[in-house]
C-alpha cells in the first residue's frame, strides 16, 4: 500500500532515484578513471626508459670524443641501467697482402640502436640472428659493396689487425679472426665507407688480441664517438636528484681537444605523459570528496522533503488515535524501505560500472538520509498536535 | 450519557502572557449540534482543539459522560470519543476517497474487505457519487472532500464530532448540504456535534449557540 501511495506522488522518489543513480554513475566513473590513471602513472614510472645523451657543451657542437674509461665510470652510477656507444679505430685486413688494406673498424655494443642512430641497414645471415653485440663475440659485418668486391660471404672468416700509435699497420698486434655474419648498407654519412662493424669488446679484450694495439694508440684513437645511456625505471620517481648527480658527473668529463660535455636527459617525454595524468588524478581526488558530500546532502535534502511531506499523514493518524511512537515507527520503516528500494538499482549500477568504494558511499548516503529523515519524523511525531494542526491550517 | 462537559476550562499558550480561555463552562448533550461563534482571535478554535483532544487545558477539566478526559489517555480519547472535521478537510493526500474512509476501520482491526464494504456505505450516506471513490482528494471539489471527511468521521464511530469551520471553504449550496448531513448525524445517530464557525447562517442551523468572548463561553 505504501509503495502504491508513493507511486501516486512520485516526484520526490523519482528525484531520489535519479540522484542515487547519478551519484552511483559519477562516482563509479570517477573512481574507475582515477584507478586507471593511477595504474597508468604507476606503469609509466615502472616502465618508462629515460635516455640520457652526453653532448658537447659548445654552441657549434664540436667533435664528440670521450674516453671509454671515463664513460664507463659514469655508467657505474647505480641509476644507470644500460649504455650505447660507438667507437672507431683504423685497422687492417691482413690476408689481402703483406700490409693488408687499411680500413676502419666501427664498434658498438648494441646493433639495433646502432642501426637506428647511424642510419644503417643490417642484413644478417639467418644463422646469426641471435648474435648479441653486448657479448664478446668474434664476429663482424661488412659493408655490402666491400663484401661483394672482396668476395666475402657470411660464415667466412676474415683476419684484422689494429694499428700503432700513428695509425699504421704493425706486426706487434696479433690479428683477430672474425666471422662474417652478414652485411650492412650504409644509409648516411655517419659510418665511413668500407668500415667493418664489430662488437665493442673487440677493441680491448684478451691482451694482445685487440684492435687497439697499445696504450699510446688507445689514447690517440680509442674514443667513443657516440655515447648515451638509459636510467633504471626504479629511479624515475627520483629523476630530479638522479639527474643532478649525473649532470655533476658529466661536467667533469673531458674529451679530446678538451671539449666539455653536458647531459641531455630525455625525461620530457615522460613528463609530457605524466603531467596531464597526474593533474587529472589530483583533480579527480580533490573533486571526489566534495562531490560525495554534495550527493549526500542532496539525498538527505530530498529525504527530508519526503519526510516533511508526511506531516499531514502524521497529523491525521495521530488525530485518528494512533500513538506518536506507532506513527513514527511505521512511517520511518516505510521511508527506510523506500530508500532501500531506491538505492538498490544504484548499487547494481555501481557494481556493474566499477566494483569500488562507491557502494559503501551509497549505503552510507542512504543511511544518513534514513537517519535524518527519521529525525524529522521524530520531531513531527513528538510535536504538539495543536502546533502541527495550526501549521497545517 | 451526559455528553461533553467543560468545567472551568482555561488555556494559555506557552510563552503567551495572556490566557486565550479563562473560565469556560458548558455542556454539549448527545444528539445536538452546538455552534460556537466569536471574533477572530477570541479562542474559539483553541477551545475546539481542546475538545478534539489536540491539547490539554492549562486549567479546569473536560468530562465525557462524567469521566474526566485529562486523567485518561488522550490517544484513546481521540480514537474512541472524538473526530475532527477541519476546514481544510484534512484528508490523506495520496489515498483515494475510499481509502481515506477505510483508515479508521482498518485501525479498528477490520479486514480490508470489511472496511471497504462499510466505507462504501458511509460514502453513500454522505451522497458521494460512486465514480469518485477511487479519486485522490486533490481531484475532488471542496464539498466532495468535506463529505469524504464526514464519512471518515462516521467510519470512526466516535460519539463526538468537533467541526472546525466545516463549511468555511464551501459555497452556500455545499455548506447547506454538509450541515444537513451533520444534522442528520445528530438526530439519527445521536452524535454530539460541536461546530466552530463565524458564519451566522451556519450557526442558526444548530440547536444551541454560544459566543466566545474574553475567554468565556456565553450562551446566546
Amino acid at each position: 500500500m505504501f509503495l502504491i501511495r508513493m507511486c501516486r506522488r512520485p516526484l520526490i522518489p523519482l528525484l531520489l532515484l535519479t540522484e542515487f543513480m547519478l551519484s552511483a554513475c559519477f562516482l563509479s566513473v570517477n573512481e574507475k578513471t582515477l584507478r586507471e590513471n593511477q595504474a597508468s602513472i604507476e606503469q609509466l614510472y615502472d616502465t618508462a626508459v629515460v635516455e640520457c645523451r652526453v653532448l658537447p657543451k659548445t654552441v657549434t657542437g664540436g667533435r664528440f670524443a670521450i674516453s671509454p674509461f671515463s664513460a664507463r665510470a659514469l655508467c657505474r652510477q647505480e641509476a644507470v641501467d644500460s649504455y650505447f656507444c660507438v667507437l672507431k679505430d683504423p685497422c687492417y685486413l691482413t690476408q689481402d697482402g703483406p700490409e693488408g688494406n687499411m680500413i676502419v673498424a666501427c664498434g658498438t655494443n648494441d646493433l639495433a640502436v646502432f642501426c637506428r642512430e647511424m642510419y644503417v641497414t643490417v642484413m644478417l645471415d639467418e644463422t646469426y640472428r641471435d648474435v648479441d653485440f653486448k657479448e664478446d663475440a668474434a664476429v663482424c659485418l661488412l659493408d655490402e659493396d666491400m663484401a661483394e668486391e672482396l668476395g666475402y660471404r657470411p660464415k667466412d672468416t676474415i683476419s684484422v689487425m689494429g694499428g700503432d700509435e700513428n695509425g699504421h699497420y704493425t706486426e706487434k698486434a696479433a690479428p683477430q679472426e672474425l666471422t662474417v655474419i652478414g652485411t650492412y648498407k650504409n644509409g648516411g654519412s655517419m659510418v665511413e665507407k668500407g668500415a667493418i662493424l664489430v662488437p665493442e669488446s673487440r677493441f680491448y679484450t684478451r691482451g694482445e688480441k685487440r684492435l687497439t694495439y697499445d696504450a699510446a694508440s688507445q689514447n690517440r684513437w680509442y674514443y667513443y664517438i657516440k655515447f648515451s645511456f638509459t636510467l633504471h625505471p626504479a629511479y624515475n620517481r627520483d629523476l630530479e636528484r638522479v639527474t643532478a648527480e649525473l649532470e655533476e658527473a658529466v661536467s667533469h668529463l673531458t674529451g679530446l681537444d678538451k671539449v666539455e660535455y653536458t647531459l641531455y636527459v630525455g625525461s620530457r617525454e615522460l613528463e609530457q605523459a605524466l603531467r596531464p595524468l597526474e593533474n587529472k588524478t589530483a583533480l579527480q581526488q580533490r573533486l571526489s570528496l566534495p562531490m560525495q558530500a554534495a550527493f549526500c546532502v542532496l539525498s538527505a535534502a530530498l529525504t527530508l522533503l519526503l519526510a516533511a511531506g508526511e506531516r499531514q499523514e502524521i497529523l491525521i493518524r495521530r488525530l485518528g488515535g494512533e500513538s506518536g511512537t506507532r506513527v513514527l515507527v511505521s512511517t520511518w520503516a516505510a521511508l527506510c524501505l523506500l530508500l532501500s528500494l531506491l538505492v538498490l538499482p544504484s548499487l547494481l549500477v555501481a557494481q556493474l560500472l566499477w566494483k569500488g568504494a562507491q557502494t559503501a558511499f551509497l549505503l552510507k548516503s542512504a543511511a544518513v538520509s534514513m537517519f535524518l529523515g527519521g529525525l524529522l519524523l521524530l520531531i513531527l511525531c513528538r510535536r504538539k498536535l495543536i502546533a502541527l494542526y495550526q501549521r497545517q491550517d | 450519557m451526559t455528553g461533553l462537559e467543560l468545567d472551568h476550562v482555561g488555556f494559555t499558550y506557552p510563552k503567551a502572557k495572556r490566557s486565550v480561555l479563562s473560565d469556560v463552562c458548558a455542556s454539549f448533550a448527545p444528539g445536538t449540534i452546538s455552534a460556537i461563534r466569536g471574533y477572530s482571535g477570541a479562542g474559539k478554535s483553541t477551545l475546539l482543539y481542546l475538545i478534539a483532544g489536540l491539547d490539554v487545558p492549562t486549567r479546569g477539566q473536560l468530562r465525557w459522560n462524567d469521566q474526566p478526559v485529562l486523567t485518561g489517555d488522550l490517544t484513546e480519547y481521540r480514537r474512541r470519543v472524538v473526530s475532527l472535521i477541519a476546514q481544510s478537510y484534512l484528508l490523506f493526500p495520496n489515498r483515494t476517497a475510499l481509502e481515506n474512509v477505510c483508515y479508521p476501520l482498518l485501525l479498528a482491526g477490520k479486514s480490508r474487505q470489511e472496511a471497504e464494504t462499510e466505507a462504501r456505505e458511509h460514502l453513500r450516506s454522505v451522497r458521494l457519487g460512486e465514480e469518485l471513490y477511487r479519486r485522490l482528494p486533490g481531484r475532488l471539489s471542496g464539498g466532495e472532500q468535506q463529505r469524504v471527511a464526514i464519512a471518515r468521521c462516521l467510519a470512526s464511530h466516535t460519539p463526538l464530532i468537533a467541526a472546525d469551520e466545516p463549511t468555511g471553504n464551501l459555497d452556500e449550496e455545499n455548506a447547506r448540504e454538509v450541515m444537513g448531513i451533520l444534522q442528520k448525524l445528530a438526530e439519527e445517530e445521536k452524535k454530539t456535534i460541536v461546530i466552530v464557525t463565524h458564519d451566522r447562517m451556519i450557526a442558526d442551523l444548530a440547536q444551541k449557540q454560544y459566543i466566545l468572548s474574553q475567554g468565556q463561553l456565553l450562551t446566546e
